[in-house]
């Protein structure tokens, strides 16, 4: 992610101005009532520990709304915003610094670790503090120190987006009537003193939200051809766009906690705040296993899958290399998270149905018969048929069966439909596969090795039979093109064999971030 | 507000989300691991299925040989978890294949030396295609033995005896089995059970571990109803 720098210090030194003001309009204009101060205090503790065992599940966007939002509004109309600006503050201070010692700690004790095997002395490891390390690098997470400059710029930023995320939403609470549960006082109304005015609350906050995330990914991730200040509003548009869904989706699903919390904890007190925290924390811990046991078990399958189509050496790096583009298509068209996820194993696993293709046919140097095209024409639905019987996998069947058919309705499988049975997720893995398989300089990317004894000879030779055991050396390609022909290749396949959408972000994709992103 | 009100709408609601947290942590310990836990078997089987279309005359072979080497291993007195460990290694024995020519796999000649060197090589490509997934790592060396003999006269290392993992022992024995009674390129004719039975019993002590083969008979008598009269019989 690139950020402009200078753009970023003005946006995070305006919210923070804001961030200041508005605690001094709280602080000045909304009566205390009762004593909050308690409250507050274990507010902020048990705030801290829900923040300490939260699960990151986002894509790699910091579009989620801190899993603490509903608390911190519960703080609020319970007790007062003042004493809510103060507990969002408070356990931000307290989480930071324990998941900075948490990190510190792990760290240390790794290397405690990794000094006892050098030296074979030998370390006490049971399963309980093992499991305990487990949990303490988990919580653990640095202080993102580049400079101390970007530290002390990067928590007024985080400071600020809590402050935000409560005040406003404080102040509109209360002035549209809403009254501090710790302390009602005589005829209160639930839907007139509650209800109506911490739906405000709760659409302020999202509101507040939104605009501090647009403000700063304003500036970040420069977008190419837009420059200037037309670029910064184009980045806050798509911030915008982007983020508003998933920040209304996460406000309704907070409400869905903060009102029972809210409820309880007036009621009990504190019992009541364990009560409504701990189904949050057991979702989130079912929904972290949920990611991690389908991460392992994909993972497991196409290794497996890899291996299975390893004949070939080149094969492993061509599929990374589809797997890598593909994803970075689909993120591109911005299809869905689960589709993006899903594609890296598709693409490992597109030619699956290979493997009961014969080598002589796929290897075979000469012109295929008719017979020997119609055994490899298959592949596809045989990969489709094996894919439909892996558990989880089901959504992508139809990604592998028309990785090879047409935009226009050509191609193969033969198929009734005019191509608009091909999902784009097929289209990717086919503009994909079609350009490495381009580009790729297989012959000259292998070892040489001989098919039939194993025979390798010295380093560069490559002899057309082998020496050894006098074997014809069978497979041969095709001399591999450059990149611009390929890409040229691409373009005139364009609304033919090439998806137009996808051929599109293909190309807007290289010329931004080059061919592969490591390069 | 700290005096505890218990009135009927705090029971009913903090009754509600105490019974939210506990179907969502039986959910994630209890139901999800035996859900992924059949996903992985399934899985695999199919993918060992996969490989074995490109073998005329094996598909079904692993799946066999995988009921048959966990109703042995658990006369031997394995248990548990191990028992399900040996069942991916029945499946996965022969993933290597992958990795062998076609052409190799369904010749019917005798096949030469250096033919013979790239079909012994299954063994190692499979254990090193186990070897690569973390969730199936601890199965490499079952996969890399399943071809070695008691005497030592096996492939790919040669090992002797109790050299050579129990599991392994057994998925020769269960492997072999199989191999003589289905169609294969290289026999004629399949085996009756009873020939079968009969050959394993010749190999005891030389290819086959003594152990093994009177379990692995005994598992036959008990499940098919073949009588040591019989096979000797026969």
């Amino acid at each position: 992610m690139q950020v402009d720098l200078r753009l970023y210090k003005v946006v995070v030194g305006f919210l923070f101005a804001c961030a200041v003001g508005v605690t001094a309009v709280v602080w000045t204009h909304v009566p205390l009532v009762g004593n909050p101060w308690p409250g507050a205090l274990q507010f902020i503790v048990l705030t801290a520990v829900v923040e300490l065992f939260a699960v990151d599940l986002r894509e790699g966007k910091c579009t989620s709304v801190s899993p603490a939002s509903p608390i911190f509004w519960v703080a609020t109309c319970v007790l007062g915003p003042l004493a809510a600006v103060v507990v969002s503050v408070g356990s931000a201070a307290v989480s930071l610094s324990a998941k900075c010692a948490c990190f510190h700690a792990s760290r240390a004790w790794q290397r405690r670790r990794d000094r006892g095997r050098e030296t074979g002395e030998p370390v006490a490891e049971s399963g309980l503090s093992e499991a305990v390390f487990r949990s303490v690098s988990n919580i653990g997470s640095p202080w993102k120190v580049e400079s101390l400059m970007i530290t002390t710029f990067y928590l007024a930023s985080y400071v600020a987006s809590v402050v935000l995320d409560v005040g406003p939403a404080g102040l509109a609470y209360y002035y549209l009537g809403g009254r501090f549960l710790i302390d009602p006082g005589r005829d209160f109304n639930v839907l007139q003193n509650f209800a109506f005015p911490f739906a405000a609350l709760v659409c302020v906050s999202g509101f507040a939200h939104l605009a501090e995330y647009a403000l700063i990914m304003s500036s970040m991730d420069p977008i190419p051809g837009a420059k200037g200040f037309y670029g910064v509003l184009l980045r806050m548009r798509l911030a915008v766009v982007e983020t508003g869904l998933p920040i209304v989706k996460g406000q309704m699903f907070l409400s869905a906690v903060a009102l029972p919390l809210a409820y309880l904890y007036s009621q009990i007190g504190l019992l009541g705040f364990v009560l409504a925290i701990t189904p949050v924390l057991a979702l989130r811990d079912f929904f972290s296993q949920w990611v991690e046991e389908k991460t392992a078990y994909l993972n497991t399958i196409t290794t497996l899958a890899t291996y299975m189509q390893h004949y070939h050496p080149y094969t492993r790096g061509h599929l990374k290399r589809v797997a890598d583009m593909s994803e970075r298509l689909a993120r591109e068209l911005r299809l869905p998270v689960e589709s993006i996820r899903h594609m890296n194993a598709a693409s490992f696993l597109h030619d699956i149905g290979k493997i009961g293709v014969s080598e002589e046919i796929l290897d075979k140097p000469a012109q295929l018969t008719d017979e020997e095209w119609d055994k490899i024409k298959e592949h596809p639905v045989k990969g489709a048929e094996i894919i439909s019987h892996l558990e989880f996998l089901e959504g992508m069947v139809d990604w592998i069966k028309y990785h090879h058919k047409w935009y226009n309705g050509s191609g193969y499988p033969a198929t009734s439909g005019d191509g608009s049975e091909i999902p784009i997720e097929a289209a990717i893995i086919a503009t994909a596969d079609a350009f490495d398989a381009m580009t790729d300089d297989r012959e000259l990317t292998i070892e040489w090795k001989c098919d039939c004894c194993g025979f390798q000879p010295d380093e560069g030779q490559r002899p057309a039979l082998c020496p050894e055991c006098g074997a014809e050396k069978r497979r041969r390609y095709r001399e591999p093109r450059t990149q611009d022909d390929a890409i040229d290749e691409l373009r005139r396949g364009v609304g033919s064999q090439f998806h137009p959408q996808v051929v599109k972000a293909f190309l807007c994709m290289v010329e931004r971030d080059g061919i592969r992103l490591n390069a | 507000m700290h005096n505890y009100h218990f009135t009927p709408g705090v029971v009913i609601t903090g009754g509600i989300l105490l019974s939210i947290a506990v179907l969502s942590v039986y959910v994630s310990r209890v139901y999800l691991p035996a859900k992924i836990r059949s996903a992985y078997l399934k899985s695999i089987t199919v993918l060992a299925a996969a490989v074995e279309t490109k073998d005329s005359g094996t598909v079904g072979h692993a799946q066999r040989v995988a009921e048959i080497t966990v109703e042995v291993a658990r006369r031997l007195g394995v248990e548990g978890s191990e028992l399900e460990r040996i069942q991916y290694a029945a499946l996965l024995m022969d993933m290597g294949k992958a990795n062998v020519p076609q052409a190799l796999l369904n010749k019917s000649d005798p096949l030469t030396p250096g033919e013979w060197a790239i079909l012994q090589s299954h063994a190692r490509l499979g254990a090193e295609m186990v070897a690569a997934v973390p969730f199936l790592a601890d199965l490499e060396e079952i996969v890399l033995h399943h071809h070695e003999f008691c005497d030592g006269t096996g492939y790919p290392s040669g090992l002797a005896g109790e050299q050579i993992p129990l599991a392994s022992r057994v998925l020769c024995v269960a492997a072999d089995y199989d191999a003589m009674i289905s169609d294969r390129p290289y026999h004629p004719r399949p085996l009756s059970p009873q020939e079968a039975i009969e050959e394993i019993r010749r190999g005891a002590g030389a290819k086959y571990d003594p152990r093994v083969v009177e379990v692995f008979l005994d598992m036959l008598a008990a499940e098919h109803g073949f009588s040591e009269e019989q096979a000797k019989a026969a």
